[in-house]
């Protein structure tokens, strides 16, 4: 093809850096076309960075291609094993996630928000993040718990790193039901009040774990619905300013102390 | 010459050696983008060298070398579909090294990449009567560019990188790119003219 080859001696001064740099210039073009010149090359290619390219080349394709989710979250500049964890729970989380397309659907079923039906909906509805919390990550339903449990990881930390799926999704799909919903402004109700009951469940997780967190509020939760409705008349009671104002207060507590720990936290790793 | 476009990458290399078949590299492209390991080992046996020598003469720490060829091959491997087939191969691969190293470079600010070559040695009167019958006067106008002009030269002419990926690899300003790379302009065409 090339009817001009470069000679072993030219090949030896380029690749120890002998050749000055019009002829390496040349051969570097020259070696990009010809094949026999680039097998002539490999005496003086490093064999041990070779061998070690090539382990590593075969490791990784070997390894199982990091999910996009766990990726996004290496991205926003969490340390890879944390990652790992707050993605850890995939299978559980699409679970959950399509339970929550349910609840969205009912809400879309249930806009006449004065009977029976409201009453269910508003009660339910608030339990949707704090089942999240249940599904994704409950003993039994979590396959990564008794390793979780096992890890010498700070408790508040993986909390929070749990909490990571669940909330923005849990906001995303609540707010997005409720867009669906006309006369949103009773729809909406429910937002602050079930990501409020997430917060609560996930700093109580830490004491009496998990499910007898989840289970106590979600209990509380009805009874207070339930209460409500009996003493007023109306299931929307359980939805008046005041207890909204204080699922806000906690949700911003929440917030903060979620920012405050992972400055620490990101700061200790 | 027809080839056998059928059969295992390693089937037709045993030919290869029995009977002076060839295996061309888009071939090889051809079976990885079909999942065959045995292609891309040989695209590996075969371009990786010259690959490590040249990534070498732009980075000294074997460790960003190593790195970067290792990126290489993984990109090639999943992107072997992705080939349309156009030029040589080598410098396909050659594309995706340099950005590997570029990019493995800009993440690491300590690090110093080397000038290409050393500095232009004097060379002896009989030598630069040689140069300028072999090369013509172009060589020596390259060999006598300073290291900063040249490095620029050598990024964006010789190794097809867009300034931005220049000033990346030297850690300099995208502006800085764009004069030093018009001076050396003006510097070669003196010397041609």
């Amino acid at each position: 093809m090339t009817p001009w080859h470069t000679d072993d001696g030219i090949l030896a001064a380029y690749a120890e850096g002998r050749l000055d740099r019009a002829r390496s210039a040349s051969v570097e073009q020259h070696l990009t076309g010809c094949a026999r010149c680039r097998a002539a090359v490999l005496p003086y290619a490093d064999p041990a960075v070779l061998n070690r390219a090539w382990a590593d080349t075969v490791d990784t394709l070997d390894r199982p291609r990091v999910p996009l989710f766990e990726r996004m979250l290496t991205w926003l500049g969490l340390p890879a094993s944390s990652a790992r964890l707050a993605a850890g729970a995939s299978a559980a989380r699409r679970a959950w996630v399509f339970g929550c397309a349910v609840v969205a659907v009912y809400a879309v079923l249930a806009r006449d928000l004065d009977g029976r039906t409201a009453t269910w909906f508003l009660s339910v509805a608030p339990l949707v993040p704090l089942t999240g919390v249940a599904v994704a990550y409950g003993p039994g339903s979590f396959p990564m718990h008794d390793v979780v449990a096992a890890a010498p990881y700070s408790v508040l930390k993986l909390v929070l790193l749990r909490c990571l799926p669940v909330l923005p999704m849990t906001g995303l799909v609540l707010l997005a039901g409720s867009l669906i919903v006309p006369d949103s402004v009773t729809a909406v109700l429910w937002l602050l009040p079930g990501l409020a009951l997430a917060a609560l469940s996930l700093a109580a997780e830490r004491y009496i774990g998990a499910g007898w967190s989840i289970a106590t509020l979600a209990l509380l939760w009805m009874g207070f619905v339930t209460g409500s409705r009996w003493s007023t008349g109306s299931p929307l009671a359980a939805f008046a300013p005041t207890v909204q104002v204080l699922s806000f207060l906690i949700v911003l507590t929440a917030a903060v102390a979620a920012a405050l720990t992972t400055r620490r936290a990101r700061r200790l790793l | 010459m027809v080839l056998n476009r059928s059969g295992r990458i390693a089937d037709r290399l045993s030919r290869t050696a029995r009977e002076g078949v060839i295996v061309e590299d888009a071939d090889l492209l051809t079976a990885i983008a079909g999942g065959d390991r045995d292609a891309l080992a040989e695209l590996y046996r075969r371009h990786a060298p010259w690959l490590q020598i040249r990534l070498h003469r732009r980075c000294a720490d074997p460790d960003l070398v190593a790195e970067a060829l290792q990126e290489t091959f993984v990109a090639a491997w999943r992107g072997a579909g992705r080939w349309r087939g156009d030029g040589e191969v080598g410098g396909w691969l050659w594309g995706i090294a340099v950005r590997r190293l570029v990019d493995l470079i800009a993440h690491r600010p300590r690090h110093r990449p080397l000038s290409a070559a050393p500095d232009p040695l004097v060379a002896s009167a009989e030598e630069q009567v040689l140069l300028g019958t072999e090369y013509g006067d172009l060589t020596t106008a390259l060999n006598r560019l300073s290291p900063e002009l040249h490095a620029v030269v050598q990024a964006t002419v010789l190794d097809g990188l867009t300034t931005r990926e220049a000033a990346r690899l030297l850690h300099i300003p995208q502006g800085t790119v764009k004069t030093r790379m018009a001076r050396a302009r003006t510097l070669l065409r003196e010397a041609l003219s």
